[in-house]
């Protein structure tokens, strides 16, 4: 769906983005994390069609951003991360204008406009002027306005920036139910925790450079060292610890109030052998589960020591 | 309706109207635009009647000019009026147009969607003509009094409104032109007022330059003089044909997608022609019709020419034909027909520099 091949991009001496290179397939959700400044803003305007890359290359949707712009316009809905709204203009007019920027036929429009506006929960605002709406619920009509062609991806430069706490959950919502609806989304943060529950996929990138791309659960494992495992058991909690400890395929386990904590580093996979192991030594096992790592933590790990100065 | 028109401009033209629609309904609201046509309707009307009072006063006298003559005079001052207007409003309208959305933060969303440079420069255009009309429409009975009076024709004030609006096409692209391609909107219309009053300066030095090489002289004067009204003309012609060649190539592929290339490039060829030809006949009529006055010559050569005009009064002195013998009836059409057609060819000039400008800016 987007392919980048060594992107790159240069202001004067500084490299702003500088050779990357990932893929994101049909329906995931690409969660793109660094720092300020790190190159997201440049990559996420090159993608868009903004900014001609200096090198390498992008495709969306098969069409390559610097030979067929057009294409990849029709196919995308971006979203700044700063963005004005005009004056004098009613909230219907402005989805109107850009629904007609876009080229929807005039007649499919006032449905389509219906329809955004059901999703972005702003129908009873249909008829206020744009300028009069709170902070959040003009990130949300700017939502409204990127899926105004249902495009098939999405590229979202920090929808959620500047916004209280509750705008901040209402807008992740409305991205959970985008992903339900299978887009293909790009949204770019440098706050964990809101993309740890919506995407699928993260790439983390600083300094212009992509340091690690994958699946959350991939890059989770291979920061961790191995697999989290969390045993819940009704008794003898503390045997529980040590009979894992003494075992050789387990990192390490700590024995926490109600559960014990463990970083297993066997064979890929493998690791139902232990709840077997566990069950057939008779402990009462409750809940054994994988953890998903904390993605804030495996953040911190990731961009220590690489930034610059 | 409007859906259909829509459809068949984006089908023949490639020009998404959605941007000037969009903006008119913003720039009907409220009361700044009723404020704006209100005074320069007032001004206008205030301007006519303040003439009126010394001509009066002449009138009493033996010497005074005749009706006709003082219906001229005033329609000179209602057009000259009007020009200096449109040359003070509209710079403010044209430069802060792209500028002002950079600096809201609005351009970068528009420059993502499907419209295209183009479409931007061509829509933020037709908003401003669309004022400058609105202008114009509501000076018409200002310009109904000095018809009362008798001496204008209806084909001289068709030909005098069709030069202002002209005029505002000119300003409007400079404006947008330094709104595409400057960031901050104050640095945009400082850049627009700038130039024109620039222009205006160099309107006035130049021909009256041209002048003395006209009426003095040989020698290296009058080379200069020649040639530099020589430079200019040919100036016109090769911008404007240039423009009409690709541009009438563009529009018959899009019309007969069929034709093919070399037949395509045969009828813009033909078009050309026929418009160098229509230039060369202009010229000379206008040329054997004001041979006598040297001063309309030079206006031919110079699209500022009004202005100077209004600074040195010749400009109204000539309309009203005083004194002696009445001009050649269709003296006045070829002057403005001839600098319309040098500013159009500015503008749409402009408006490729702007496009071009925009194609890698947001």
């Amino acid at each position: 769906m987007i392919e980048i091949n060594g992107l790159t991009k240069r202001f004067g001496a500084l490299t702003a983005v500088d050779n990357i290179a990932f893929k994101i397939e049909k329906g995931d959700a690409f969660g793109f994390v660094g720092p300020n400044g790190a190159g997201k803003t440049t990559t996420i305007r090159m993608l868009a069609t903004l900014l001609p890359p200096d090198a390498g290359a992008a495709s969306i949707n098969g069409h390559d951003i610097a030979t067929d712009p057009e294409a990849v316009r029709a196919c995308i809905g971006y979203m700044p991360d700063f963005f004005g709204v005009y004056d004098d203009m009613k909230v219907w007019e402005y989805l109107d204008f850009f629904a007609a920027a876009y080229r929807v036929p005039r007649p499919q429009r006032a449905g389509l406009i219906r329809d955004v506006l059901e999703l972005t929960d702003l129908s009873n605002k249909r008829d206020e002027y744009v300028e009069s709406l709170s902070r959040g619920m003009k990130q949300r009509l700017c939502l409204a306005k990127t899926l105004i062609h249902d495009p098939e991806v999405l590229l979202l430069d920090e929808p959620a920036s500047g916004l209280d706490p509750r705008a901040r959950i209402e807008i992740r919502e409305l991205l959970q139910e985008l992903v339900k609806m299978d887009k293909t989304i790009l949204i770019s943060s440098h706050i964990l925790p809101e993309l740890s529950e919506l995407c699928n996929k993260i790439g983390v990138i600083e300094a212009g450079k992509i340091i690690l791309a994958g699946s959350v659960k991939d890059i989770s494992a291979q920061l961790a060292g191995g697999v989290r495992l969390v045993v819940k058991c009704a008794s003898r909690l503390q045997e529980v610890g040590a009979f894992l400890d003494g075992r050789s395929d387990i990192l390490r386990a700590d024995l926490l109030e109600d559960r014990v904590e463990a970083v297993y580093q066997g064979p890929p996979g493998d690791h139902h052998r232990i709840l077997a192991d566990l069950v057939n030594a008779g402990f009462q096992v409750q809940s054994f589960a994988e953890e998903e790592a904390d993605i804030e933590s495996l953040y911190m790990r990731l961009t220590r020591g690489v930034a610059p100065q | 309706m409007t859906a259909f028109l829509e459809h068949a401009l984006y089908r023949v033209f490639r020009f998404n109207p959605c941007l000037t629609a969009n903006e008119l309904r913003m720039r009907m609201r409220g009361s700044r635009l009723f404020l704006v046509l209100l005074f320069y309707t007032l001004i206008a009307a205030g301007a006519v009647l303040l003439a009126l009072i010394p001509i009066t006063i002449e009138r009493s006298m033996a010497y005074g000019p005749d009706r006709l003559q003082v219906g001229r005079i005033l329609f000179a001052v209602l057009a000259h009026t009007q020009l200096t207007l449109i040359l003070l409003i509209l710079p403010a309208y044209s430069a802060g147009t792209i500028a002002m959305e950079r600096e809201k933060r609005t351009f970068e969303m528009l420059k993502a969607s499907l419209l295209t440079p183009a479409d931007i420069v061509s829509g933020k255009l037709l908003v401003i003509l669309a004022v400058a009309l609105m202008l114009l429409f509501t000076s018409l009975p200002v310009a109904a009094w000095c018809m009362f009076l008798g001496g204008i024709a209806p084909s001289d004030l068709f030909f005098a409104y069709t030069y202002l609006l002209a005029v505002a096409a000119f300003v409007s692209a400079v404006g947008i032109y330094f709104s595409a391609t400057l960031s901050r909107s104050l640095a945009a219309i400082v850049a627009t007022y700038g130039t024109l009053i620039g222009l205006a300066v160099l309107s006035v030095t130049i021909p009256s330059l041209l002048m003395m090489a006209l009426t003095l002289g040989t020698g290296t004067a009058a080379y200069f003089g020649a040639g530099g009204a020589l430079a200019v003309l040919v100036a016109i012609a090769a911008l404007s044909g240039w423009l009409l060649f690709f541009g009438a190539r563009s529009l018959l592929a899009r019309l007969l997608p069929r034709l093919r290339r070399l037949f395509l490039n045969l009828l813009a060829a033909a078009a050309l022609a026929a418009w160098l030809g229509l230039l060369y006949h202009l010229t000379f009529s206008l040329y054997s019709a004001i041979s006598t006055a040297t001063v309309q010559w030079i206006m031919v050569l110079n699209p500022y020419v009004a202005l100077a005009g209004v600074m040195d009064g010749s400009f109204a002195q000539m309309l009203a034909g005083a004194p002696g013998p009445a001009p050649a009836a269709n003296v006045n059409f070829y002057i403005w027909a001839v600098a319309g057609i040098a500013l159009l060819t500015l503008a749409a000039n402009l408006w490729v520099l702007s496009v071009r400008t925009l194609r890698y800016r947001y």
